[in-house]
């Protein structure tokens, strides 16, 4: 289960505004958030992958604190496992496809089926 | 004619890049992405160079590491160091005048970088190291060449703070550029023109280099 509380005030378009939320996620939900644009989405996205502090705020990942403002503990996003799709794709540009892919799973995994990915896409030689 | 003011010049240009390299990359990255308060400040003070006449700054280099004061005075005694009338000191000058050349570009170069390409990185895990060196740098290569060329080509057409700095003395201080007003005012043309050539010529090249690669024009010759 995953539960956020979290506040932060953001400068908007129409001046100051407080983004203040609190959910739950139960586990193998799938969720939608919507709302105004420039309500915060991409916001709250931000501060759960931990791209962003919020002003306050907790989370915890299956019993496990992510963020807790009052006791000070914030897990860098390298250290949060969550995936992430932005908004504008994120390809590495000095990279090939083939390079990005290896690059995303790490030195110590085993990259056999990276070519078989590419292959299914037809993006191979 | 006499070469060691042209060697003097390029050895200095090229260690004085070298270091400023080392240097600009974390105070550009620091730059451009903190959010500290005190940035507007820093960023002054890099860019104090480009504003002030360089013989502000040779004089008070000259004041601040002459042995007769109390921190060159502590310089020299404990680490050796005499930034005065030295090659020495020529290198810590020509960094500090050089180092609005080196920062902006690389500075632009990460600001211009969409923030997603370090957010992905980060969210895979990668460290900051590895995403600097992995992500970010490979992704700005125009903004490090035109770093290093600028601050390579501003260095060799140093003049006043040099005097300043490092006098004019022949084979340790006296870079082409000094040499250059040395001969006009012993009315030796000949030479005078011949320094002034070679640099003309040389930074005329870099500079095309520069524009060359970063135009594209380079890679479309190639295939």
């Amino acid at each position: 289960m995953i539960s956020v509380v979290l506040q932060k005030k953001l400068k908007s378009a129409t001046g100051d505004m407080l983004l203040d939320v609190a959910f739950e996620i139960q586990k193998g939900k799938l969720v939608t958030l919507y709302g105004k644009s420039g309500a915060g989405k991409t916001t709250i996205f931000r501060i759960l992958a931990g791209l962003l502090n919020p002003d306050q705020g907790k989370i915890t990942v299956n019993k496990t604190l992510w963020l807790d403002t009052e006791k000070k503990i914030n897990v860098p996003p390298q250290k949060r496992k969550i995936g992430f799709v932005f908004q504008e794709y994120a390809l590495f540009p000095n990279m090939t496809v083939l390079e990005n892919l290896k690059f995303a799973l790490g030195k110590n995994n085993d990259d056999s089926f990276v070519k078989e990915l590419i292959e299914i896409v037809k993006l191979g030689d | 004619m006499d070469w060691s003011p042209l060697i003097l010049t390029f050895k200095l240009a090229l260690i004085t890049t070298l270091l400023l390299l080392v240097i600009s990359i974390p105070l550009a990255y620091w730059l451009a992405y903190t959010k500290l308060r005190v940035k507007p400040i820093i960023e002054t003070l890099v860019s104090m160079p480009l504003v002030l006449p360089p013989t502000v700054l040779g004089f008070y280099m000259l004041i601040a590491f002459s042995p007769s004061n109390a921190f060159g005075n502590w310089l020299d005694e404990w680490f050796g160091l005499r930034f005065v009338f030295s090659f020495e000191g020529l290198v810590l000058a020509s960094i500090i005048y050089s180092l609005p050349f080196m920062v902006h570009p690389i500075q632009s170069g990460f600001n211009n970088l969409s923030t997603s390409l370090k957010d992905a990185a980060y969210v895979m895990g990668k460290s900051k190291f590895t995403t600097l060196f992995k992500v970010l740098l490979p992704n700005i290569r125009p903004s490090l060449l035109t770093g290093i060329i600028l601050a390579f080509a501003h260095t060799i057409g140093e003049f006043g703070v040099v005097l300043m700095i490092g006098g004019n003395i022949s084979g340790k201080t006296k870079v082409a550029s000094i040499a250059i007003y040395d001969e006009v005012e012993t009315l030796n043309y000949d030479v005078a023109n011949m320094y002034s050539l070679i640099l003309f010529g040389i930074t005329f090249m870099i500079l095309l280099f520069v524009y060359l690669v970063n135009g594209g024009y380079l890679k479309r010759f190639w295939q």
